[in-house]
């Protein structure tokens, strides 16, 4: 081996060295935030935990209760998380992209102050957030939204919103989608300014004739990458969003499970009663379904070169 | 009217009649009349009557004065002992007023004592009583005159003397060196105070009528003990003139460089308690603190009230006129705040009545000045003087009576059109209000001219431009009165605007009520000059100013007082309550406990309470918590983590000092796992004024207030129960009530099985779902709090805190509410008024290594003079409305809070009775509040809903109670399970296991 040939492999080694150190940061962070707690949780599902005496190993026992005895695991929190994950995952998604492509057609300096009102409710924090939507959806006649149809004859009585089962749900979902125009919208926006627009002027010089085909043709295409991270980012806050419930109607659980789901069934059982090894099994089920819906999204916009 | 609830129950004080009044101080409060003492039925204020007296030729001015000693008193030896003055030479040892020759009268709670005297002609005078109070907590004395067996006007029936109070000159410091609020002393000193109003806002002493012939005067003693020596009738001496001042005072030095300087927070004497000292981080307002807090000021927030005082001595050398300057901060925006100046306790001249202090954003020397601004000379003899500031808020009398009595009128209005429309107003439906109420349109425009009035005279007074709180809440309340009068036919769509919602004429005047007669000032130091001494300057300059800052920015990083963690040697403590509640544990903890015992205890602020579970689980816990929720100690004590309390030999000695029904929730098998520390209450809050335009009596039972709720509901107004909060989860607290009432239960007795098919049980629920599903009682209101001000909910069941800020957060119905005891169930002659008043614990943890220091702490903590100390000094550090409602029985039936407030409290505590926790309860819990949202909200059947409710609970009963080892996978009971009930509470209370 020639001395030059020599040196370039010795050059790549301390590449290779120097490139771990700058991921190191990152990989310890990655290890000790993400990796061990999920590694930890994955065991502690197989104890029995108070969280006060030390956790005993039982098995699969935590498991075969979640799918056998756990009633309102089977009967209202699974199907509550899959309503509100069909309304808010896909709808808020499908939501999110319109609007970035609607903000993507208007001037530049209206855009950005649009963009910043349309990111702003996923800022704020989600206490802040309940205490306003408290007040619209307030059970007595002070309530905004009773008030207002009221005021038009609409009802007779005041509703409910919050406390009566019936309607938990639905406001929630209202509520969730206000605030789902989060950094997956914020992706999807750089994509779809990031298109180049040469590729449209030669799509109408082939014959393109709407701004549907564009969106179908060009739009989805370009941005691909975007996509698949605006969809991933939206199901995983799908999933994690579920503390809504509790913060609108005020109680964990949510008056007859009506807005249960399965994080707050966690919270539920890991600090009301005090059975952490059931909460961690509930929790990697909801890592599981986390992980087989991000698998269908990158089925869908992953790049399978 | 009133349930018959009165007698005293504890071997305190025998209170023998009950004289609401408040802490702050309403002349509505007093309408029960008092025992021996006729009945009431006064419309006249003092002003109105004064006025009549003058008009119909009594003399004011006149020299007379009539001087009576106890001996001359008329005196029913049970009321009121009169000593001789041997038995109490101890006292006036230290006075200087020894010329006593006869007898002094020793007044308690419910003493009176009466004169006569007799006058050839319609005098008025004025009363004053040399006094000395015996009793040293912070409420001033209280009173009452009748003359001729009636109160003269509304002010007689409750009228104030304050205590004269000293506080050490050196600050004790905890250990960052934050100085501590010195705990004050009750001087034993005798004052000469002519009779005021209660409020302090008239110029003058109260004035009396005597009319010819014998005339009889009644003194009532309502609140404190106290001597009463000597009684002077005197005639009203005039304060002379600024000018006729100068003319009389022999000499004319004036002085020009000699400067007497005394700190403002070092005062001889102060006559309340409530005027506090604070620390103000300017770097000129001295001593200065970096990081420590440093008592530098008295703290303009407290020193606000007509009526407070505060005394300065200075040691004159030379004889001669000074000038006198208080450098003060006035920062209330556009306002001028008023102090009447008294030397050596007289008013010099009439101007020193009202001295005013501008507003002005930051530190200033303000040298007094009269209220055109002519800078004013003060004589001092040589030797020992004092310079006394008061605050004064007479110049603004009339526009606050006018605010209140616009209030009336406001009010009235409303519900005088509430009772034609009802509550909720069909807008298309076309009114002619004049038909019904012809004086709409006289009412309005007096409302709009008072108002003006009111504008004008706080504009003359405070010189305040539009944009003051004030004058903004004036102009605002004025166009909604101005738009109501064109057109009265409207009224009863736009009610709100007038009575209900925050931005009403009624919530605006509420508002500014208050304001109206506060006077703020905070002041850091007084100086008798001469006209040209020098004094330092109020502000730092800018740069000090910045250094400073820098400082104290990198100082924070490494101040002590910010850091968690305690020494070995340390008892720790976490605390979940706010900070002003720690500091001051912390204080007391570091001046009294650990001198007297040797054991070092080290509070942190806990801000969350699930922090102990993480902290557990990590072994990292404290040795004690407090401030904990009351069924937070069970959960700990069933996973094996808490000390037994009942391991201390002592423990039942100190059970005693609680109800038993309070400790129901902290036992666990043979184990107790937590002292009580604050008690909750529920109680009816009820609307005076409304229930007595509608004339319904206050209800005692469910049943009645069932009987009430027709008549409150034809007039669109109805009734608060704990159910209708806007919570959908009924936590035990709101259910558990009403299923003890009715003598149910929830548990069976093996706690193996949940009750909810008991009989009583299903009773208690059905009459629970009925009170919404048939009575229609409110089924979620945002804050009763708000309703019940604004009246739309005249009654309900509210709790302790809802009381607390009632009082002080609510002065536009002050003296218009009041409580009574929880209603309850009528069953074999005895009301049933079952509650929940769990409210925090204290508890040891299992793995402490010092249990018998800890021990000791809680003990100490417990003990009734820490807890009447801490109640105190809370009070006197923070302000009145941190009430400390604490769970040691007799410390509780001590506090000086409203007598007959806490009578009633007392007399529901008898029945408290928390809800039993066992290792599935919070799932009974839930199904309950399950149970009843099923059949209100959903109409479900209520048999159906308990039935669906118990497999649930059942289910998840049997699992807990397998995991805790009392049963076996097949059912078998492997060890009973005991649940304590109030019968058999004893046991565990008890010495015997």
């Amino acid at each position: 081996m020639s001395t030059k040939s020599m040196r370039i492999t010795n050059l790549r080694k301390q590449e290779g060295t120097n490139g771990l150190w700058f991921v190191a940061p990152y990989f310890l962070a990655f290890l000790a935030f993400i990796t061990i707690p999920v590694i930890m949780g994955m065991l502690l599902s197989f104890t029995y935990f108070n969280l006060l005496d030390a956790p005993s190993f039982i098995g699969f026992s935590n498991y075969i209760a979640i799918f056998t005895s756990d009633s309102s695991f089977m009967q209202q929190i699974i199907p509550n998380t899959i309503t509100f994950a069909i309304f808010v995952g896909p709808i808020g998604y499908m939501l999110g992209f319109f609007l970035a492509w609607l903000l993507a057609q208007i001037p530049h300096k209206l855009r950005t102050f649009l963009t910043l009102v349309i990111y702003s409710p996923s800022m704020t924090a989600g206490i802040a957030m309940a205490v306003m939507w408290r007040i619209i959806f307030s059970g007595d006649e002070a309530g905004y939204l009773n008030s207002l149809l009221l005021s038009l004859n609409l009802i007779d009585q005041p509703i409910q919103w919050l406390t009566n089962p019936d309607y938990l749900m639905t406001i929630m979902i209202i509520v969730t989608l206000w605030n789902s125009m989060g950094i997956g919208f914020l992706a999807m926006l750089a994509g779809v300014l990031n298109i180049n627009p040469e590729l449209f002027e030669a799509a109408y010089v082939d014959g393109m004739s709407s701004k549907l085909q564009e969106i179908f043709y060009i739009t989805i295409p370009s941005m691909k990458p975007q996509m698949l991270f605006g969809a991933v980012m939206s199901l995983v806050a799908t999933f994690n969003a579920g503390s809504i419930g509790v913060l609108l109607s005020g109680q964990n659980p949510t008056p007859q499970n009506a807005g249960q789901l399965i994080v707050t069934h966690i919270d539920d059982f890991g600090f009301i009663r005090f059975d952490m090894g059931y909460a961690a099994a509930l929790s990697v089920v909801l890592l599981l379904l986390v992980y087989l819906f991000s698998q269908v999204a990158y089925k869908l916009f992953g790049d399978h070169d | 009217m009133l349930p018959n609830h009165i007698f005293p129950v504890f071997g305190v004080l025998s209170i023998l009649f009950v004289a609401p009044g408040s802490w702050h101080t309403t002349i509505e409060s007093m309408d029960q009349p008092l025992e021996n003492a006729p009945p009431t039925n006064l419309v006249n204020d003092y002003d109105q009557t004064l006025h009549t007296w003058l008009d119909e030729g009594a003399i004011l001015d006149h020299t007379l004065t009539y001087t009576k000693t106890p001996n001359q008193f008329i005196s029913d030896p049970s009321w009121v002992s009169i000593e001789s003055l041997e038995s109490y030479t101890n006292y006036l040892i230290t006075e200087e007023r020894p010329f006593y020759d006869a007898s002094l009268a020793l007044l308690g709670r419910s003493s009176q004592v009466a004169f006569d005297i007799e006058v050839n002609q319609s005098i008025l005078v004025e009363l004053r009583l040399d006094y000395l109070s015996l009793s040293d907590d912070i409420r001033p004395l209280e009173l009452s005159v009748q003359v001729n067996g009636a109160f003269p006007y509304l002010e007689a029936q409750q009228m104030l003397l304050h205590k004269r109070w000293t506080t050490p000159t050196t600050f004790q410091e905890d250990r960052f060196g934050n100085q501590i609020m010195p705990r004050a002393q009750l001087a034993s000193k005798w004052s000469t105070s002519a009779l005021q109003d209660s409020t302090f806002i008239q110029e003058y002493p109260l004035l009396f009528l005597l009319t010819p012939g014998v005339n009889r005067i009644s003194l009532f003693s309502i609140q404190g003990e106290w001597v009463l020596g000597q009684i002077y009738l005197f005639y009203r001496q005039q304060t002379p003139t600024y000018e006729s001042y100068l003319d009389s005072i022999g000499s004319t030095t004036r002085h020009e460089l000699q400067r007497m300087s005394v700190e403002a927070e070092l005062p001889s004497e102060r006559n309340s308690l409530l005027m506090r000292f604070g620390t103000n981080r300017e770097p000129s307002v001295l001593p200065f603190g970096l990081i420590e807090s440093k008592l530098n000021v008295v703290d303009g927030a407290t020193f606000q009230t007509s009526g407070q005082a505060i005394t300065y001595t200075f040691n004159v050398a030379s004889a001669g006129f000074y000038r006198i300057t208080v450098k003060a901060l006035q920062n209330r925006v556009n306002t001028i705040s008023y102090r009447r100046v008294f030397i050596n306790g007289k008013v010099p001249f009439q101007e020193a009545n009202a001295i005013p202090f501008e507003y002005n954003p930051s530190w200033r020397n303000v040298l007094l000045k009269n209220r055109v601004g002519e800078s004013l000379w003060f004589y001092f003899p040589s030797g020992a003087n004092t310079v006394t500031l008061e605050a004064t808020s007479h110049l603004t009398k009339d526009a606050y009576r006018n605010v209140q009595s616009l209030m009336n009128l406001v009010n009235r209005l409303n519900l005088d059109i509430k009772k034609l429309t009802g509550n909720t107003v069909d807008p298309n439906r076309e009114w002619n209000i004049r038909a019904f109420l012809p004086t709409i349109d006289a009412d309005l425009n007096q409302a709009i001219e008072q108002l003006n009035f009111i504008e004008n005279s706080w504009k003359d007074i405070t010189k305040a431009s539009s944009n003051s709180e004030v004058l903004s809440s004036i102009t605002l309340a004025k166009r909604v009165l101005q738009d109501l009068a064109l057109n009265p036919n409207l009224i009863p769509r736009k009610i709100n605007s007038l009575s209900g919602s925050s931005g009403s004429v009624l919530y605006r005047l509420g508002l500014i009520l208050p304001l109206i007669i506060q006077t703020p000032l905070t002041m850091d130091r007084i100086d008798v000059h001469g006209n040209q001494a020098i004094l330092p300057s109020a502000t730092a300059d800018f740069f000090t100013s910045v250094w400073v800052g820098i400082q104290r920015f990198f100082a924070s990083f490494f101040a002590e007082q910010f850091q968690m963690s305690g020494d070995a040697d340390e008892v720790t403590v976490w605390v979940t309550r706010s900070r002003q509640y720690v500091n001051l544990l912390q204080q007391m903890v570091d001046a009294e406990f650990t001198p007297q015992t040797g054991i070092k205890v080290r509070l942190s602020i806990n801000p969350n309470e699930d922090k102990l579970i993480l902290a557990s689980s990590s072994g990292k816990q404290p040795d004690i918590a407090m401030g904990v929720a009351g069924w937070r100690p069970y959960d700990f004590a069933i996973r094996n983590n808490l000390t037994n309390l009942r391991t201390f030999d002592d423990f039942p000695t100190i059970a005693d000092r609680f109800y038993p029904g309070s400790f129901l929730q902290l036992i666990y098998e043979d184990g107790v796992y937590g002292l009580p520390e604050t008690q909750n209450f529920y109680f009816l809050f009820y609307r005076k004024d409304i229930l007595n335009t509608l004339n319904l009596d206050v209800p005692d039972t469910w049943m009645d207030v069932i009987g009430l709720l027709p008549e409150l509901q034809r007039f669109g107004l109805n009734f608060y129960s704990m159910l209708s909060s806007s919570n959908a989860f009924k936590a035990f607290v709101h259910t558990m009530p009403f299923i003890q009432q009715f003598g149910g239960k929830i548990y069976e007795d093996n706690a193996l099985r949940a009750a909810f098919d008991n009989p009583q049980t299903i009773e208690a629920l059905t009459f629970m779902t009925d009170l919404y599903s048939t009575y229609s009682l409110p089924l979620e209101v945002g804050s009763f709090y708000n309703e019940f001000r604004y009246g739309r909910l005249p009654l309900g069941v509210g709790d302790f805190g809802m009381y607390i800020t009632l009082l002080h957060a609510a002065p536009e119905i002050a003296g218009l509410w009041d409580i009574a005891p929880l209603p309850g169930v009528l069953k074999d002659g005895v009301v049933n008024r079952s509650f929940d008043g769990s409210s925090t614990s204290a508890m040891m943890f299992k793995n402490t290594d010092k249990p018998d220091e800890a021990w000791s702490f809680l003990k100490w903590w417990t003990s009734k003079q820490t807890q009447l100390d801490y109640a105190e000094n809370l009070i006197s550090a923070y302000g009145p409305e941190y009430m400390w409602n604490t769970s040691n029985v007799e410390a509780f039936a001590n506090l000086s809070w409203n007598p007959s407030h806490q009578q009633i409290m007392l007399d529901q505590w008898q029945w408290v009775n928390d809800t039993v926790k066992t290792p599935a309860s919070f799932m009974l819990e839930r199904e309950l509040s399950n149970i009843w949202n099923k059949v209100v909200y959903q109409g479900a059947n209520l048999r159906t809903a308990i039935e669906d409710s118990l497999i649930i609970t059942n289910k998840e009963i049997t699992r807990k109670m397998i995991e805790f080892g009392y049963l076996d996978r097949q059912g078998t009971v492997l060890k009973p399970y005991r649940l304590p009930t109030l019968e058999t509470i004893d046991e565990w209370l008890g010495s015997s296991l």
